[in-house]
């Protein structure tokens, strides 16, 4: 009798270990099923120049990189933002106080950036389009790992700079971006940046974004935000 | 979903206090072997295997489900509008231009094919809202982003049309008004109802209007009725019907582009000492 206990004890702990593991991995799933993690308006937690490797070290540039940059640098004017063009990724959501709102779905995750009212596109149930031309905020793919977004970016053209110092890109320019919680108040955002022509090789920044109490984004023209009289110029 | 059940389960099992055994033998919440007898044992262990299978099959279905690109369902969901829409082709396209003199009998006239007058016009060359209130897409084909908490529709062209729909909210005491309004979404039934008050002129100020639209899917499609108030107008309605296409694509397009290329071209565009982009170059 006692030999059957034991038995059936041992039986039963290793169930019970066995049942606790499953349901941590059903609590896991639970949190990676669906992108209302991240839903929300979110804002750089901090406002942020020039990007930096994870390391906090400056990008990797080419030669023809650190022209281009040294370019952007000195003729700022040339500000592509300046004319009201799309800030491209990640620049337009590191617009200071230019929020933007991730809405998630089963198809399809929206950025709807407050800056200039630019929706961003990620596509969870396709692959690349082949036929598009070059965009300035590229065109997106993404698929859950667990409770992290990884969204896929090529197609971008060569019309934006990355950050607000003038960091340079090519049109061959393949972003990779791992989008997650870190608790109720924060997102990060770790894009690895790919462009033979820019970068010597793949560098990723960190980037943190802080929720936004108001779930309401401001419609944001920016030609009337600037003062930019069109007509009459 | 299946695995939502299994959780529950657990969750009634837990509310079981969990005891500890007074023979040594290991407790789990509901299933404490040390008080149940010998018969109940065969019994609860099946219970408990079934628990455990059960669980299995919900994990891996949770899993091949996150895995899929694929996500079924979708355009056959009556409360999902999620995807790429275009106006029904041969359907009304058009918004109600709220601008326009009210016709004669205007509880009875269209809300479409008023053409567009001077200010609608002049805030499409300021890629600006143009002023005419926008229906789903305004008449664009558009692309719809939804969760729980809200739905987003953005217009194709333009990119003026950027629209959120708050569910299960209500407006907000003080308004600030915006282009499109402020727009709050609930369910009857299948058909989402979306009320929408703060539509802000061209300087800022509310219009006065309110809007109060039935979004309902048909097959292969939406419809909205929209039935159209403001002060000292008769209330107006319109029906428009938009198709979904996901074998069609959502293109960029940025208005303040073509003013770009327009200013390059006419050389109005900067200091002539600073060098083109390398776009241009190679244009």
């Amino acid at each position: 009798m006692q030999g059957t206990r034991v038995v059936v004890a041992k039986l039963w702990a290793t169930s019970a270990l066995f049942a606790r593991l499953l349901l941590g991995l059903f609590v896991f799933g639970s949190a990676s099923a669906g992108t209302s993690d991240l839903t929300g308006p979110w804002n750089l937690a901090a406002p942020i120049n020039a990007l930096k490797t994870e390391q906090n070290g400056a990008p990797p540039l080419t030669a023809v990189g650190q022209t281009l940059y040294l370019q952007n640098q000195t003729h700022r004017s040339q500000d592509p933002i300046k004319r009201c063009l799309p800030p491209g990724v990640p620049r337009a959501m590191m617009q200071s106080g230019f929020p933007f709102s991730i809405v998630g779905g089963k198809t399809l995750v929206g950025m709807m950036i407050e800056w200039n009212h630019l929706p961003r596109v990620i596509y969870l149930d396709r692959e690349h389009f082949d036929n598009l031309g070059p965009a300035y905020l590229g065109q997106s793919v993404g698929h859950w790992d667990g409770s992290t977004l990884v969204v896929d970016t090529t197609g971008y053209n060569d019309a934006t700079w990355l950050d607000n110092s003038g960091l340079p890109h090519s049109s061959a320019l393949h972003t990779v971006e791992r989008i997650r919680r870190l608790g109720q108040q924060e997102l990060e955002d770790r894009i690895t940046f790919e462009d033979p022509t820019i970068f010597s090789y793949a560098w990723t920044a960190k980037l943190t974004f802080r929720k936004v109490s108001d779930p309401v984004l401001k419609e944001d023209y920016c030609f009337a935000r600037m003062g930019i009289d069109i007509v009459n110029k | 979903m299946s695995a939502t059940g299994v959780v529950g389960r657990w969750h009634q099992s837990a509310h079981v206090p969990v005891k500890e055994s007074k023979r040594g033998s290991i407790a789990f919440p509901g299933c404490s072997y040390s008080e149940i007898t010998v018969s109940m044992r065969k019994v609860v262990t099946m219970i408990c295997g079934a628990l455990a299978l059960s669980v299995v099959v919900a994990a891996l279905a949770q899993g091949s489900a996150s895995s899929l690109t694929v996500t079924p369902g979708v355009a056959s969901d009556p409360r999902n509008f999620e995807g790429l829409w275009w106006p029904h082709e041969g359907g009304p396209s058009q918004g109600p231009p709220p601008d326009a003199p009210p016709p004669e009998d205007a509880s009875k006239a269209p809300l479409t094919n008023a053409a567009p007058n001077a200010e609608s016009q002049l805030r499409v060359v300021e890629c600006a809202p143009v002023q005419q209130m926008v229906i789903a897409g305004g008449g664009l084909a558009s692309l719809v982003f939804q969760n729980r908490r809200e739905i987003v529709m953005v217009a194709e062209f333009g990119m003026d049309y950027v629209r959120t729909i708050f569910l299960g909210r209500h407006h907000p005491l003080h308004v600030s008004p915006q282009p499109n309004g402020h727009s709050v979404g609930h369910w009857e039934g299948d058909t989402l109802v979306v009320d929408t008050i703060g539509f802000a002129d061209r300087v800022g100020k509310d219009r006065g209007l309110h809007t109060i639209e039935r979004i309902t899917k048909v097959s292969g499609g939406f419809t909205d009725e929209i039935l159209v108030e403001q002060a000292g107008m008769p209330p107006r309605q319109q029906s428009v019907q938009y198709d979904l296409r996901p074998d069609q694509q959502f293109n960029e397009y940025v208005c303040e582009e073509s003013f770009d290329r327009y200013q390059l071209i006419n050389g109005v565009l900067d200091n002539p000492n600073i060098p083109p982009s390398r776009e241009r170059n190679e244009e």
